[in-house]
């Protein structure tokens, strides 16, 4: 099913975007094959927060260069994400730390899920959750950077005489308009996943007050919810981080290269 | 917003509306605030006897070998805490508490956790249920939105308030599906209230998000299709296996629903951008040829495709990580874990990118029907 689905979307990309579409096909493979090593990496014994921390800043610079190129906009967009993920891995170590998100939650365990493998497996489960909240989020936090920087840089290219704030808001509206559909499809992806999770919860009577105090529902609610604060932080740092670039007097004698990206 | 007369007046305006915002602002906050009190002193009105861990003492027990390298060490920890509500408020209890440093199954507690505990019938010992983590959801949930608000003002908070709104009408869908009511019908009934619902908020009722909702269901309904028929023709998944199941004969039709809910975000997302470029051009100039708008949604679409996948890409297959990580670790085979949680994390990914995708050409399509009929209007 998933080699037939594949070959689907890889024709459609073609199709719809040629040689775009060909390039965001062998990105997601790059992806595949970054993930698939930091798991191998993992499994083999290293510390889940240093092959997470490795693996985001090479996914991030996959994600980014290759398909955006190497510019002023895309090197902003860089130091943001790093920025983000610096912010978002404090708030993730100190959220999953105090809830105590790691490992199965209670759900699973009162259904017997996942009974026939052992809890001896000497891997920090704590570790391990802060490090997908942090990948997880890779995507959307891009998403954002890239849109804010481009729209800053557009603003700037039309009107060169723009003071930084000015530019600072431009980049603030164009990252509104990111901001609602990215949560959007953050909360759809999310909830989407923990369909079956809501089904049970439902299925067995589950209260409202257990299952807000759950580990199941926490899990769930730091991986998105700490994603959607990752964009909404992403926003006004990548519209200063660009204005600011822009309107260092040391680039305005390189104009001439700026436009040619 | 009405548009002011005179300088003069719109100055007042500007002032009167920032000092609104202000005190908006001020009053959000204050409300936050309560709320976090409320939230952190509320062990009252639970039902559960609530305790608060005040002192620990951990004893390394035993260390057993690792299942495929290293070892496990096993801690037990005398916890003492003073209940905080019911009868017993204000007594101190003592908790024993068995855990490992994977901590797969088991926590370890720290100092300051609240904890949902069965007291034993002497009155000094009791049994950890839980952990109380409503304070924190609270916390992020605040977090969220006032970062929505600060970024991006009354839109932020519409959108924050169609989220909440989804999640009630997703709550009863649920509730009807266990009363027997069909879930496919279920399903389509959901998807397109989901999509007018989020249209519908943040952009209001105009052009644009009636060409948007076009977009998205239409887009949605082909990938339906198009997983169907993919599924009829490819050998079953092992629908067991996925987390959270209970009703076993049901399984295909629920991850087939799950994966129309994943996807319906990013379709929509993409819809949203290219159709509102499009009615960008259309706004300055009313009779743009369709040639013009296609080309222009071609040259959009091809920007945020592959950043939309990414999206999808990383918050799908990150999910599975943990569980992926204990199998391997179990020394189970990776054609295992690719059988049973890989494939589950792929199809979600790879149905949601065809949606996606598909989103393009539909736009197009869609724009062109729009343009044709707006000439015959036109012509009449």
């Amino acid at each position: 099913m998933t080699k037939i689905l594949g070959i689907i979307l890889l024709v459609l990309m073609l199709a719809v975007g040629r040689d775009r579409g060909l390039q965001a096909f062998l990105t997601i493979l790059l992806n595949i094959a970054v993930l698939f090593a930091s798991v191998l990496a993992m499994v083999y014994g290293a510390s889940p927060l240093a092959v997470s921390a490795a693996a985001g800043l090479l996914l991030t610079v996959i994600i980014l260069f290759y398909q955006n190129g190497n510019n002023s906009k895309t090197r902003v967009a860089f130091a943001v994400i790093l920025a983000v993920l610096v912010v978002t891995f404090v708030i993730g170590a100190l959220l999953c730390g105090a809830g105590h998100a790691g490992g199965y939650s209670e759900v699973k365990i009162n259904l017997d899920e996942g009974l026939f493998l052992e809890g001896n497996v000497d891997l920090s489960m704590l570790q391990i959750e802060i490090s997908i909240i942090l990948l997880g989020l890779l995507g959307a936090v891009k998403d954002a950077a890239v849109a804010v920087t481009s729209a800053v840089y557009e603003v700037h290219r039309n009107n060169p005489a723009l003071m930084p704030s000015r530019l600072f808001s431009s980049g603030l509206k164009i990252g509104r308009q990111i901001l609602a559909t990215t949560m959007n499809t953050l909360f759809f992806a999310c909830v989407g996943e923990s369909l079956l999770l809501f089904n049970i919860v439902c299925w067995w009577g589950y209260s409202f007050a257990y299952f807000l105090n759950s580990k199941a529902l926490y899990q769930v609610f730091l991986f998105s919810g700490i994603a959607g604060l990752g964009c909404i932080s992403a926003i006004p740092l990548a519209a200063s981080g660009m204005a600011f670039v822009l309107k260092l007097p040391h680039r305005s004698g390189r104009a001439g290269e700026l436009h040619e990206e | 917003m009405a548009i002011p007369k005179s300088t003069a007046r719109g100055h007042n305006l500007a002032q009167y509306s920032r000092r609104k915002k202000a005190i908006l602002l001020a009053l959000l906050l204050l409300a936050a605030a309560a709320g976090y009190l409320f939230v952190s002193h509320d062990d009252a009105w639970y039902g559960t006897t609530i305790a608060v861990v005040e002192t620990i003492e951990t004893t390394h027990t035993q260390t057993q070998a690792g299942t495929s390298i290293g070892e496990e060490k096993y801690y037990v920890q005398h916890i003492t805490a003073h209940i905080t509500n019911g009868p017993r408020k204000g007594q101190t209890v003592s908790l024993p508490n068995q855990y490992s440093d994977s901590g797969v199954r088991d926590e370890a507690y720290r100092r300051g956790d609240r904890l949902f505990i069965q007291p034993g019938r002497d009155g000094t010992t009791g049994k950890i249920i839980e952990q109380k983590r409503d304070t924190l959801v609270y916390l992020l949930a605040a977090a969220l939105l006032f970062g929505m608000l600060a970024i991006a003002g009354m839109t932020g908070l519409l959108a924050a308030l169609s989220l909440l709104v989804n999640i009630a009408l997703l709550t009863a869908a649920l509730l009807l599906y266990q009363a027997g009511w069909n879930l496919f019908a279920l399903t389509a009934v959901l998807m397109v209230l989901f999509t007018l619902l989020s249209l519908l908020v943040a952009n209001g009722w105009n052009r644009c998000s009636g060409l948007s909702i076009a977009v998205t269901l239409l887009s949605l309904a082909l990938t339906a299709g198009i997983f169907l028929i993919v599924r009829a023709v490819s050998p079953p998944l092992q629908y067991q296996m996925m987390e959270y199941t209970v009703v076993p004969d049901d399984l295909s039709a629920l991850f087939f629903c799950e994966i129309l809910v994943g996807g319906l975000g990013a379709v929509m997302d993409v819809a949203i951008s290219l159709i509102s470029t499009a009615d960008e051009l259309l706004i300055h100039n009313p009779n743009l040829p369709y040639p013009q708008l296609r080309d222009s949604v071609q040259a959009v679409g091809d920007d945020i495709m592959g950043t939309m996948v990414n999206v999808l890409f990383f918050t799908y297959i990150c999910g599975g990580l943990p569980e992926i990580l204990l199998m391997l670790r179990n020394n189970l085979t990776m054609s295992f874990v690719w059988e049973y949680v890989l494939s589950f994390e792929l199809v979600r990914f790879l149905t949601g990118s065809i949606g996606l995708v598909l989103a393009i050409p539909v736009s197009q399509l869609v724009l062109r029907i729009w343009v044709s009929r707006r000439r015959i209007e036109h012509d009449d």
